[in-house]
């Protein structure tokens, strides 16, 4: 089944068409790389899948997304953005709560927790998950900003995983990290991918290629190639794309 | 160096390889016919040969470690791996060929001169991919004279030199279309089973 499918999707920022009608299917639990140059609108696509858009009052959508078959404004946005958790490219903790808080606030919010004990369980759940518990969690009451710009990010996934998501969109979630703290994510995304389905957005081949199964590659709004990694990176069938992946491009 | 020159340095040394391979195989012939001095040229081509594979070998391995190229790039620096080593392969072969006695079986000749318009054909290759196909049907030829030749052994049988001498010949045909194949991967993307 998929994940996330959109048809003749549309999308514009006042008069400014920045996502040209894609039609594209992202089939669940494997990681899914949306590629392409800067400004090519792969990052517009990403927040279309949790509406996210809808905080952008310049914003058009229309066309069709769905989600595990329902149609996206059919559902609530709340449920749709539990389901549908998103990591940005610079980590966003909340700097002023604890380690454990930051996990444990939205499964708070959304009163996922019947007890004190189950809260304790799902942060800890969710901190394994995101492989930061060995490094936290003998400083789960410390503020998050004390941690490092990958434990941060990590936490960010782990605040996301909280919430038992389908799908994982990240974007650029290792630009502002060292090579070894991106490693660990990529590592991450590995683990991830066999229960979740992880949408990334990337304008690196080469991460691209270590963590992604299907690629999607953009240009100008368009979606001008899709298929599996293998495929589209040996033996891409568009010229953009060949030039983009070359580094021929402009 | 940028990926873009790397690449080009890269293609000037399978040329080169290309180049190498020829002429041992121009030379193997030469020496069958009695030639003997030329032995020692392939000797050296095929120090020469071992050399540039390594060298290929390790550039191809720069080439993927500091740009981690993709499409076509890509193809083309897993291809001249590969073919790196077969012209390599093709060269130890011309050179047991050249050590063998065998200048009054006339058959046995036929090959040359399909086997140089093969690599003929392969050069041109790299600006025409579609002259790449027509190597299979050289490649028949090169089979066809192995074949009447080792008829002809069976009736006449002067040395065991004679029948070492056409199966390497014919695995040279073999190998030069494997290097059409791996080129014209490497230019159109597609894999082409050539023979």
């Amino acid at each position: 089944m998929n994940a996330i499918e959109t048809r003749n999707l549309r999308i514009s920022y006042g008069e400014n068409e920045v996502i040209r009608g894609i039609d594209l299917d992202i089939p669940e639990k494997i990681c899914f790389a949306i590629m392409g140059p800067s400004g090519c609108g792969k990052s517009t696509l990403l927040r279309a899948f949790n509406r996210l858009l809808e905080l952008n009052p310049t914003a058009k959508v229309s066309g069709e997304i769905r989600f595990f078959e329902k149609n996206i404004y059919e559902m609530s946005e709340h449920e749709l953005r539990r389901q549908i958790g998103m990591v940005f490219q610079m980590p966003n903790p909340f700097p002023h709560m604890s380690v454990f808080e930051n996990v444990a606030y939205a499964v708070k919010c959304n009163r996922m927790a019947k007890s004190k004990k189950d809260l304790s369980e799902i942060v800890e759940w969710a901190l394994k998950k995101s492989a930061l518990w060995d490094e936290v969690k003998d400083k789960l009451k410390e503020k998050a900003s004390n941690l490092s710009g990958g434990q941060m990010q990590r936490l960010c996934i782990a605040r996301a995983l909280a919430l038992k998501p389908k799908v994982l969109l990240m974007d650029e979630p290792t630009a502002n990290l060292d090579p070894i703290s991106a490693g660990k994510i990529e590592e991450l995304i590995h683990e991830l991918k066999k229960e979740y389905t992880v949408v990334i957005v990337t304008h690196s081949p080469s991460q691209a290629s270590r963590v992604a199964d299907y690629i999607a590659f953009l240009y100008l709004g368009n979606l001008i190639e899709v298929g599996k990694l293998e495929e589209v990176f040996e033996n891409p069938k568009n010229e953009l794309t060949e030039k983009f992946l070359t580094g021929r491009m402009g | 160096m940028k990926v873009v020159e790397e690449l080009e340095s890269l293609k000037s040394e399978i040329l080169e390889m290309h180049k190498v391979a020829k002429e041992s195989v121009r030379l193997c012939f030469i020496a069958m016919r009695g030639r003997r001095d030329v032995v020692k040229e392939i000797s050296k081509l095929e120090e020469k040969s071992d050399k540039m594979e390594a060298d290929i070998h390790d550039h191809c391995a720069r080439i993927l470690i500091r740009f981690h190229p993709f499409a076509r790039d890509f193809r083309f620096t897993m291809s001249a791996i590969r073919m790196s080593s077969a012209y390599e392969r093709i060269v130890d072969l011309a050179q047991e060929i050249a050590i063998y006695e065998c200048k009054f079986r006339e058959k046995i000749f036929e090959a040359e001169s399909v086997l140089l318009k093969m690599f003929d054909l392969i050069l041109e290759g790299y600006s025409d991919s579609k002259k790449l196909f027509e190597l299979s049907k050289l490649d028949d030829l090169v089979d066809k004279a192995y074949i009447e030749a080792m008829e002809e052994i069976e009736s006449s049988f002067e040395s065991v030199d004679e029948i070492l001498a056409i199966r390497h010949i014919e695995r040279i045909g073999d190998i030069l279309c494997k290097i059409g194949a791996r080129l014209l991967y490497a230019i159109e993307g597609n894999w082409v089973w050539i023979k």
